[in-house]
């Protein structure tokens, strides 16, 4: 009996977990889809390496399919895969694929190989890659759709209201790499924007020089170069490239500036800087997946480049949050204006693609 | 009697029970997480193993952590603690993927065995600095092995994202340029990704077991592992053996590189490796650093590596889970007295030690 007792702790712990299966059992059932669904779609979700507790690619795009599963009228039932290597990416598509899924979404540029490659040997299979649409080596499969953003739309909202509240007539953005497109979108538009509303404002810009690993990861240069720029009298910084742009914001938010955040509303990514955050100019990478879910569910998928832009409500502004009592009607009433006219195509940012 | 039968407990018992505790904490973590842990490791099961092409998969999983771990228990014979695999793997990929995208056009049986030299070749010269900073200055080769890892990196992010040195040519994410057709290793199952290197990588565990047990190398190696100063006192070089060991067990982390590049990717990221190297300190500790007991304790992280796909898709439990898996098997492996603890095992009565310390000062009687 001596030996028995011995075991007693792992059996307790053993009894524990299997109460705890019951319970989880019991409790944890999924909302079943409603009975109106002659086919449930099925969508699965491939990150990279970022996984889905990035706060940023990966949580909003599987947002998008998250989304697209809540909507009754879509009939999609979502899954997501996270890559812990890179070796995982063909694997991980592979598994949605053997699966006979309808869809799948991979997300970021380092799947746009797998991605391709994939998406030729399933033609069955509808793939959407996530800000990727760099088709110059490949013809596009006509299973496969790059979802591409402007991102000079938002930059150019970004500056007016920067532009707007400025009180010293001088901003700045602290960028990544000038190698990227996407970044220099977002700058680009965010300086015509700024002298659209006020052509006495003076855009301080800087792009992070090529440095290897720490390329959109270098949060102690954005906060010099953002240090810098206030030296030159500054008041609001647009941080723009990952951590880079984030040291920005951080230099704003101690030396008592105002910051503007990118991508993602980084008022819920990043809330260290919330107390200087007056908006982050985004991409709606949830938006723009569950459109291209839902053009598969309709019928109307197309392969190649779906762009957006703020006619199909792709890109824009993120709330105001804590500056929303702060900022005068007047000015709201102008950056609205100007995001109207953009919409409309009336008034175009200036920045070619 | 007695020795066959703490070999069965240090050897298999503690590992074993180790496994199945930690299994147990994951259920625990997966409940919290609001899931079933019994359909969680059973989609982890059949993810590993009875799924289409899983077991094959499992095997391409299995085959970086057998060289690794291979290279961590080699170091840990020796009584080195070589953390810097990781950063060994980086460079043994660099300097083999160099070779293998350079030479074309020449047969395979020529171009995979100099890609392999050159990849083993570079992690052998990497680790070494670190095993000579240690003979040379007595730098310990922990410290110097995780900086290493971090010059690795960068050297490797240098290398693969500049024009003009490996960066590839009109391609959309930064890598070098594909490998030549001839340095591929064949595949062994149609269909699926697995290739020679896991051959390769099964011939290295009797060939690292017989360097370490029935070679001068081996014994010189593992009296340095024992007791230095003995060994010093034997007439054997400690710093030689040293750099000759942490040449070794680089020379086996790059092997783990520059396979993955001919068996799996073909090409150099700059991230490649994403912590295979980290994962086989735990392999050859879950070994006892065993060169035969690093084969199972690399398919069971193959398998965990390679399952957790299949067990997120059916369960939405994070991938990330098995990383709570492998940490406590290790905490439960590191502090074997927890597994004696739960199980009332009597510790078996230590032997007289052979060898008494003479007292020199002892007055003559």
């Amino acid at each position: 009996m001596v030996r028995v007792r011995g075991l007693t702790g792992v059996m307790t712990a053993a009894v524990l977990v299997a109460a705890a299966v019951l319970v989880a059992g019991c409790g944890g059932t999924t909302p079943t889809s409603s009975s109106s669904c002659s086919k449930t779609w099925k969508v699965g979700l491939v990150t990279d390496v970022g996984k889905l507790s990035d706060k940023s690619f990966n949580f909003d795009s599987y947002k998008g399919v998250q989304d697209a599963q809540a909507d009754s009228s879509l009939c999609v039932q979502g899954k997501a895969i996270e890559s812990s290597t890179e070796d995982d990416y063909p694997k991980n598509i592979g598994q949605f694929v053997d699966q006979k899924y309808d869809m799948i979404v991979t997300v970021g540029f380092k799947l746009g190989d797998a991605t391709i490659k994939a998406a030729k040997a399933n033609p069955s299979i509808k793939f959407v890659m996530v800000d990727f649409g760099d088709f110059t080596d490949n013809p596009v499969p006509s299973n496969l759709v790059g979802l591409l953003f402007k991102e000079d739309q938002p930059g150019f909202l970004a500056g007016a209201l920067a532009g707007l509240m400025t009180k010293t007539n001088v901003i700045g953005a602290v960028a990544g790499l000038k190698t990227v497109p996407p970044v220099v979108h977002y700058v680009q538009g965010y300086a015509n924007g700024a002298k659209y509303v006020n052509p006495a404002v003076k855009v301080l810009t800087i792009y992070q020089p090529e440095s290897g690993a720490k390329d959109f990861n270098d949060p102690d240069w954005g906060k010099q170069q953002a240090t810098t720029f206030f030296g030159q009298n500054a008041d609001i910084i647009f941080g723009v490239g990952g951590n880079t742009g984030n040291g920005g914001l951080l230099a704003a938010k101690e030396k008592g500036k105002l910051c503007i955040g990118v991508d993602v509303d980084q008022y819920v990514s990043y809330p260290d800087v919330d107390s200087c955050l007056i908006t982050s100019a985004e991409k709606h990478l949830d938006k723009a997946v569950k459109t291209a879910i839902t053009s598969m569910v309709q019928g109307s998928f197309k392969s190649g480049i779906l762009n957006f832009d703020m006619s199909n409500d792709g890109v824009g502004l993120a709330p105001f949050h804590d500056f929303d009592s702060k900022i005068s009607s007047d000015v709201k009433a102008k950056v609205a204006d100007v995001q109207a006219k953009l919409k409309a195509g009336t008034i175009t940012t200036g920045v070619s693609s | 009697m007695a020795g066959w039968r703490r070999w069965l407990l240090s050897a298999v018992l503690v590992p074993l029970v180790s496994v199945i505790c930690g299994f147990a904490v994951g259920a625990i973590a997966i409940v919290a997480a609001g899931a079933d842990p019994l359909m969680a490791y059973s989609a982890l099961f059949a993810g590993a193993f009875t799924n289409h092409n899983a077991l094959a998969e499992t095997l391409v999983s299995t085959t970086p952590y057998v060289l690794l771990g291979l290279a961590v228990a080699i170091g840990f014979r020796a009584g080195l603690f070589n953390i810097g695999a990781e950063g060994q793997f980086y460079i043994g990929s660099l300097s083999g993927v160099f070779v293998a995208y350079s030479i074309r056009g020449l047969p395979g049986i020529v171009e995979v065995p100099l890609a392999m030299i050159a990849g083993m070749l570079g992690g052998a010269l990497w680790a070494s600095i670190a095993g000579a900073l240690k003979a040379r200055f007595g730098a310990h080769e922990v410290i110097t092995t995780i900086m290493l890892n971090y010059v690795s990196f960068l050297v490797a992010s240098y290398l693969v994202d500049t024009p003009g040195l490996m960066l590839a040519r009109n391609v959309s994410t930064p890598r070098t340029p594909d490998i030549d057709a001839g340095a591929v290793l064949p595949n062994l199952i149609p269909g699926s990704r697995l290739h020679l290197g896991f051959v390769l990588a099964l011939l290295a565990v009797p060939i690292v077991w017989f360097l370490i047990e029935r070679t001068t190398i081996g014994f010189r190696l593992r009296a340095v592992g024992f007791n230095q100063n003995a060994a010093r006192a034997a007439g054997m070089s400690v710093g030689r053996t040293i750099v000759l060991t942490m040449a070794l067990s680089g020379a086996l982390a790059g092997a783990a590189g520059i396979v993955q590049i001919l068996g799996v990717n073909f090409h150099m990221t700059d991230t490649v490796a994403a912590g295979y190297g980290f994962d086989a300190i735990a392999v050859a500790l879950l070994a006892r650093s065993n060169p035969w007991g690093v084969l199972p304790a690399a398919l069971l992280f193959g398998a965990l590596h390679n399952g957790a796909s299949f067990m997120q898709l059916e369960t939405q439990v994070s991938a990330d889970l098995i990383s709570i898996v492998q940490a406590s098997v290790i905490i439960f492996v590191a502090a074997p007295a927890i597994v004696g603890w739960l199980f009332r095992l009597r510790r078996a009565p230590t032997e007289t030690v052979a060898i008494t310390q003479r007292e020199v000062d002892a007055p003559t009687t």
